[in-house]
């Protein structure tokens, strides 16, 4: 029968609140329900705004480019998704099974969370540019024609490669702390009964952490759809000829490259509706998986 | 120094009760400990007066003001916390004066005077430049002790503050809060939910259950003259026995009847009115033994465990369907299985009444008849 | 039927084989295990750092032309290259303005979320859930969802190409008022009733107990927020024209573009990027203790 709240001063905290209420109010909550209004008229900067109805809408639903790359965005994050977590999970797994020097694998691995996209978009597109790129040479020597400035597959390729190398790190915070907390006995018990390693992560490790993975296919979703943007700007333009055209890219072309803004709150409206199933779908999911979390 | 009078106090929380129109009356200097099992509403009561919680109904008077809605600060109140609530990135010197400062009612001089003071009553004057990682339980809890102190507050107000010391320490812990209070004689609210704890602190014990005040009496009184079944049950250990009887009546005498025993019950007030009616017979485990041999005073039963504790034979045995508890002598030859005639320490049985669970008679009554309390309390 | 008696069997025979081994030897099958391991992290941390590594060392060269594996070797125009990309090529500015950017929108959203989470946990008002629930939900609006009708907003505003423009917007933020309050909750309630009882105010309870509790979480939200704004890209992107407001990262393609082309200009974009690269990457090295205690909170 102990509470925290012992402060009763309706203007005091109302007076603390303010700032945090304030910006959410017009900075975010404001705009979003002005992309929603937005959504129904032709606007543009030069020529003023008329109102259109559903008239966006049909043109995102009737548009084969827009379809294009709403695909290519689940494509681009699903592929995201399971390239990094499959790579975080062994590396985590790695780390975890070391005795001595954790510390230190842990930072040299983990580094890159704080690694800028645009420089990681920036690197990649150096050394694996298709003239000058330090591989390309040995690559080519393969047998592969390496050209992802006009191959649409190679691009994606390429940028995802660059996607899923700055963002294992963050994902081995993560999965290296829930190992951590897997108890010593289960470990033990497993050794004891002869489970093989592979056998003891994927059959013991990976239930016990699954809300840690649920949390992180929601942060990577939302990292592959948004948070790729500076990379696709700096390799690929969105190119070629579409084939890495994520949707946040689209919409900024649309906003900023042919001043559609009424077209372009259409396409953020979608956007918002799919960030709030993705957090739904966890919500729902974590609560599901809430017996593992203890 | 000041007497705290609860008048029909009610606290909700979204619509649960936990405090059921109490009213109290705590004299001017002493020591009472508040009891109960644990959601009793015994540490809502204490929360309300110190003022963290706001009651619902009712009034709080310290001396002749009434505080009811004033804020805690005002009511020059200092309480204690089981965990002890230091803050851990303080030197004890900064943990003990942090409140004092805050108050702004003290000078400086005052403040160095008072920590000087409280510290070398409690023994931790060597300990004021550590924080409170580095000391033992004991030494936090003086720290605590100490920190309520030197407020020279009105009224002290504990919060099970002895319940995360070990067994050992407890006990000397005990001993030394009551050597504080006969030295201060600060009015002092204790809760704990530990009876012991509230039989050898407290003047006066104020036994609580289901947010409702059971009984406030002197811990010998509330033993030996329990007005509920409640109260007979919780206080004691173990609890008190109690076997379903019929009270029959043959002129003046008065048996209680159970399946295999018939008890004469000594003349007190009450028998009257139980006469003919079933009453529980409620009998401490001390007041039974095994008697040598079965006689007329007798009843048999049998026995079904047995705990030798050292110092008393804990036996747990069975007559009919009704199972009971007793302390036999140490080294009695018995086994579970064994049938053993007991007798009964007459003058120290009690009634209750097997619906309300009121008390409607002591045997001992009789023996001592004058009730007295100085604390007064309304069920 | 047959074939899992044949297994059980073999798993026996195995077990009582390892069993009757020496201490040593299993010692020893131990140590060339962990050999292995520290073979194989080793190689995991070689490759993550590989890019970052060429791009340093392309940063000392003269010509940012690398195409053969023999090119990898340390030039000699590291301090050159450094300064020109700082100075001749105006680098700092870009710098200046993510740090000054960086550290505006930390201090700002700290004392902002500190004062929202104060109340959160520490006060009793009307609709505490529902206000919990307005900040949280903002979490469902990052900047890419909302950035056209924000950039319409801070134009009739008249604060584009301000620094207001990058700075105030990220002020609110729903996160940092989570962890702090999922760290509030840990601290026992006793403390905060204990300064009730003593009169200690709300803001001194702040400043003296919640803000000295918490400096390794406000350590690890500082950093953190520091790697998401000193990471944002978008935004300054569509609200910054001029370049003396610019940050490091859109800086960057700046850069490129004015690094001249030819060979030249590759070595200057890498040094920008390891520029660009440094600030967060020493503050996670720095504070990693503290941002992984933050990290093991958020989840929460």
């Amino acid at each position: 029968m102990s509470t925290r709240e012992v402060f009763t001063d309706r203007l005091q905290a109302g007076v603390l609140l303010l700032p945090t209420m304030v910006v959410s109010m017009v900075f975010l909550y404001y705009p979003t329900v002005r992309a929603v209004g937005l959504s129904f008229y032709r606007a543009s900067l030069a020529r003023g705004d008329v109102f259109v109805g559903l008239e966006n809408y049909r043109r995102l639903a009737g548009s084969s480019e827009y379809l294009r790359s709403v695909l290519i965005s689940v494509l681009f994050a699903a592929c995201v998704v399971v390239g990094v977590m499959a790579v975080a999970l062994c590396i985590s797994f790695l780390i975890h099974e070391i005795n001595v020097g954790k510390g230190v694998y842990l930072v040299a691995v983990i580094w890159p969370y704080a690694l800028p996209p645009a420089v990681a978009g920036l690197v990649f597109l150096f050394i694996a540019h298709p003239n000058i790129g330090i591989f390309t040479s040995y690559i080519e020597a393969l047998g592969v024609d390496v050209n992802w400035f006009s191959n649409g597959p190679q691009a994606f390729v390429v940028v995802l490669i660059a996607a899923v190398w700055k963002q294992v790190g963050y994902n081995v915070i993560f999965m290296t702390a829930a190992l951590g907390n897997v108890p010593e006995s289960l470990t033990e018990t497993a050794e004891l009964d002869g489970v093989s390693r592979t056998q003891r992560l994927l059959r013991v490790y990976v239930p016990i952490i699954s809300p840690t993975l649920v949390f992180l296919v929601i942060m990577n979703t939302i990292y592959g759809f948004f948070r790729t943007f500076p990379m696709v700007d700096l390799m690929t333009k969105g190119g070629p000829a579409g084939a890495t055209n994520i949707l946040i890219y689209d919409l900024y072309r649309t906003a900023f490259q042919f001043y559609e803004f009424g077209f372009a709150s259409a396409k953020s409206v979608v956007l918002f509706i799919a960030v709030g199933l993705l957090m739904y779908g966890q919500f729902r999911l974590s609560d599901k998986y809430a017996y593992y979390g203890g | 120094m000041t007497d705290v009078t609860l008048q029909d106090v009610r606290k909700e929380f979204d619509g649960v009760v936990a405090v059921k129109n109490i009213d109290l009356q705590i004299p001017d200097g002493a020591f009472v400990t508040v009891v109960g099992p644990s959601g009793c509403g015994k540490s809502t009561t204490l929360r309300l007066i110190a003022g963290l919680e706001q009651a619902t109904e009712g009034t709080i008077q310290m001396g002749d003001q009434e505080v009811t809605g004033v804020e805690p600060k005002d009511r020059d109140v200092a309480m204690v916390f089981q965990n002890y609530a230091l803050y851990p990135h303080m030197t004890v010197r900064r943990n003990i004066t942090f409140g004092m400062k805050s108050a702004g009612d003290f000078s400086d001089e005052e403040i160095d005077r008072q920590v000087e003071e409280a510290t070398a009553v409690l023994d931790i004057d060597d300990l004021l430049d550590r924080k409170p990682g580095e000391l033992s339980g004991g030494e936090r809890q003086r720290v605590a002790l100490g920190r309520a102190l030197v407020r020279d507050p009105e009224v002290f107000l504990m919060d099970e503050p002895l319940s995360n010391l070990d067994a050992k320490l407890r006990i000397k812990m005990r001993a030394e809060l009551a050597k504080l209070h006969s030295e201060f004689e600060t009015t002092t609210i204790y809760v704990t939910h530990d009876q012991t704890e509230a039989m050898t602190l407290g003047d006066r014990v104020v036994v609580m259950n289901d947010g409702r005040i059971q009984q406030v009496d002197s811990p010998q009184r509330l033993y030996d003259y329990p007005e509920t079944r409640f109260v007979a049950e919780f206080i004691g250990d173990p609890a008190m026995n109690m076997l379903s009887v019929d009270i029959s009546r043959d002129g003046t005498e008065y048996e209680a009847v159970g399946p295999s025993f018939r008890i004469p019950l000594p003349e007190a007030d009450g028998l009257e009115t139980a006469a003919g009616a079933k009453a529980l017979l409620g009998v401490r485990p001390e007041s039974l033994s095994v008697a040598d041999s079965a006689d007329r005073s007798s009843f048999p039963a049998e026995v079904t465990v047995t705990e030798p504790l050292g110092d008393s034979l804990l036996l747990e045995c069975r007559t009919g369907d009704q199972e009971f508890k007793l302390h036999a002598e140490p080294r009695t030859a018995v086994e579970p299985g064994d049938r053993v005639p007991l007798t009964v320490e007459t003058e120290r049985l009690h009634l209750f009444d097997p619906q309300t669970g009121e008390a409607i008679y002591h045997a001992a009554a009789a023996q001592s008849p004058e009730v007295t309390s100085t604390v007064d309390s309304t069920i | 039927m047959l074939g899992s008696l044949l297994t059980a069997l073999t798993a026996a025979v195995e077990r009582s084989q390892s069993a009757g081994r020496t201490t040593s030897e299993r010692i020893r099958r131990f140590e060339t295990e962990q050999l292995t391991l520290h073979v194989l992290a080793a190689t995991v941390v070689f490759l993550i750092v590989l890019p970052v590594l060429i791009a340093a060392l392309v940063s000392t060269k003269r010509a940012g032309i690398v195409t053969s594996i023999g090119d990898l070797v340390p030039g000699g125009h590291a301090l050159s290259n450094y300064r020109r990309a700082l100075i001749g090529l105006e680098f700092w500015r870009f710098m200046l303005n993510s740090f000054v950017m960086s550290v505006a929108v930390v201090v700002g959203k700290l004392i902002v979320s500190l004062l929202a989470a104060l109340v959160i946990v520490y006060y009793r008002f009307p609709y505490k859930n529902a206000v919990f629930l307005f900040i949280l939900f903002t979490l469902l609006l990052p900047v890419p969802v909302r950035f056209v009708p924000l950039y319409r907003l801070t134009t009739e505003l008249g604060m584009n190409n301000t620094f207001f423009a990058i700075t105030v917007p990220y002020l609110a933020s729903a996160t940092t008022v989570f962890i702090l309050r999922q760290h509030f909750l840990s601290i026992p309630a006793s403390l905060v009733e204990t300064a009730k009882v003593d009169g200690v105010g709300p803001l001194r309870f702040l400043w003296s107990v919640l803000i000295p509790m918490s400096r390794a979480v406000l350590v690890g939200v500082s950093v953190i927020m520091f790697v998401y704004t000193w990471n944002q890209y978008l935004w300054p992107l569509v609200i910054i024209n001029a370049e003396s407001l610019q940050v490091a990262q859109v800086g960057l393609n700046l850069l490129r573009g004015q690094a001249s082309t030819g060979e030249v200009a590759w070595s200057m974009v890498m040094t920008g990027s390891i520029l660009t690269l440094l600030p967060p990457l020493a503050l996670l090295v720095l504070f990693r203790r503290q941002l992984l205690e933050t990290f093991t909170i958020q989840q929460k």
